[in-house]
């Protein structure tokens, strides 16, 4: 099956920083997570999507098609939840509905108050009097009531109590159910992340680092603790960055299994991904020694 | 496109349907009660007082771009940038219909109690107060794509205060309107509906090209 979005080559040069050369794939039926340190590109890459900017070069494709010649196509079937895009405060719920449902042609006013209900939200109050939270659930009633197939989250999740994240989660894998559905969310909360992704993007400083699965991740990758003196024996190839501490040294290991088969007394912790963005902003690479 | 003109007519009525509803029926009752007997009354309402309240939208929807964002989730429909201007534009004029019921009721209440003017001078005087309507309409939006929330906010007081000092110039040199029509009719009206279809036509190829070199 075709990738739902295919990026190829995605060039944005501003004065102080450049997307250089960005490409992925989003396969269906995934939940991608896209990390990265502020600033890495991460909203960059989703806006250019939309069109918010013009990207300077490269390809975009949803659904197989060029995103230019059939944006209105693709966009029927494209939901987007971003932090602070917001609805204009001085509408109702049912203004939204009735906005919505003449402009999606999926459109279902039945599911759109369903969610409005389990996310407790009223109907007879103007969105100004929404905290951040339920309008971050407003949002989350908009993007998923007509029925898209791509749902691209931009810290959708922040300003979420623990238990509203959690069902915002839970409705993310009831939406990859659908074999044909995907989604892409970039999200500082990386334990979120670790929780439902199926595949990890790292963006660092406009540059794609890796596009892995999580499987991959947690069973190539480790975080060894040890003496200063320990790292001289690994070899470059063994591990991605080190952070030194005082008397010791924090390692991104690389391919645990086989420093395992070597050193077989060696603990090592599972990588998270908060790790991964630590290292690539605070580590030591190996041809930085 | 309906949804977009949708979402602009019900975010103006939301925005400020009491506060522009209460100073309409006030200024109505001013100008068909206590000043109704006297010949300018229908022409202030008509040709100045209702086109600067019907042209206000194209503020209030800059205003909704500027501070909610509204512009960036526009992007996120499946519009092309051409439709994302073209209903800004329709939503704005169609808006007007609302200016256009109230010059009907002011007008026939008007000549009814009063028959200052002749029905053939009251009919010119509707199309004169819809064409003004139309043409400031049609720059303000120009300008809101063209600028940002505090100069689209400059340039509608500016055009309002220009237009009623020229009214009230216009009063106190107390030239009679039907004086002015030196030209036929039919090719006065002609004349004034082509300045407002070209105005029309140059708002929207400005606005196209400010909106799609701002997306960058």
């Amino acid at each position: 099956m075709e990738p739902i979005l295919s990026v190829d080559q995605l060039t944005k040069k501003y004065k102080d920083f450049t997307l250089d050369h960005i490409s992925f794939q989003i396969p269906r039926g995934m939940i991608v997570g896209m990390i990265g340190e502020n600033g890495a590109g991460k909203t960059t890459t989703l806006m250019s999507i939309f069109e918010m900017i013009s990207p300077d070069s490269g390809q975009i494709r949803l659904f197989g098609k060029s995103w230019r010649e059939n944006r209105k196509e693709t966009l029927q079937k494209v939901g987007l939840v971003m932090d602070g895009l917001n609805q204009n405060p001085r509408l109702y719920c049912k203004d939204l509905d009735n906005i919505y449902r003449r402009i999606y042609k999926n459109w279902d006013s039945r599911l759109f108050y369903q969610y409005l209900e389990r996310f407790s939200l009223p109907l007879n109050k103007k969105i100004k009097s929404f905290s951040k939270g339920m309008l971050v659930k407003l949002n989350f009633a908009l993007a998923l009531s007509y029925h898209p197939e791509l749902l691209i989250l931009d810290e959708a999740t922040s300003g979420l109590d623990p238990v509203m994240r959690d069902e915002i989660l839970e409705l993310l894998q009831e939406f990859v159910m659908e074999e044909d559905h995907s989604v892409l969310i970039s999200s500082h909360i990386t334990s979120d992340l670790d929780k439902i992704a199926d595949y990890i993007l790292f963006l660092h400083q406009g540059k794609l680092q890796f596009l892995r699965s999580m499987e991959e991740i947690e069973n190539n990758y480790g975080v060894l603790h040890c003496r200063k003196d320990f790292l001289q024996v690994l070899s470059p190839e063994d591990y991605e960055a080190y952070m030194p501490e005082d008397f010791s040294c924090k390692v991104l290991i690389r391919n645990k299994q086989a420093l395992l088969g070597r050193f077989q007394d060696l603990v090592m912790e599972r990588a998270t991904l908060e790790d991964f963005m630590l290292f690539s902003t605070k580590g030591v690479l190996p041809c930085q020694d | 496109m309906s949804g977009l003109i949708y979402r602009d007519i019900i975010t103006q009525i939301r925005y400020s349907f009491l506060s522009k509803l209460i100073p309409d029926i006030l200024f109505f009752l001013m100008f068909l009660v206590l000043l109704g007997k006297y010949r300018f009354s229908p022409l202030t309402m008509i040709l100045l007082y209702l086109p600067t309240q019907t042209s206000i939208i194209p503020i209030t929807l800059k205003d909704a771009d500027s501070n909610y964002k509204g512009r960036m989730l526009s992007m996120t429909f499946p519009f092309s940038k051409r439709e994302l201007v073209l209903s800004r534009y329709y939503s704005c004029c169609l808006y007007q219909l609302y200016g256009v019921g109230v010059m009907i009721l002011f007008l026939t209440l008007h000549f009814l109690i009063y028959r200052t003017y002749s029905p053939a001078a009251y009919l010119g005087i509707f199309a004169g107060g819809l064409l003004i309507a139309l043409f400031m309409t049609l720059i303000n939006v120009m300008v809101s794509f063209v600028g940002n929330i505090n100069l689209s906010t400059i340039f509608y007081i500016v055009f309002v205060l220009l237009a009623a000092a020229a009214y009230i110039l216009y009063l106190f040199l107390d030239i009679d309107p039907l004086d002015l029509l030196i030209l036929p009719l039919p090719l006065l009206w002609g004349i004034a509906a082509g300045i407002v279809a070209v105005t029309g036509i140059i708002s929207y190829s400005i606005s196209m090209k400010v909106f799609a070199g701002s997306c960058r």
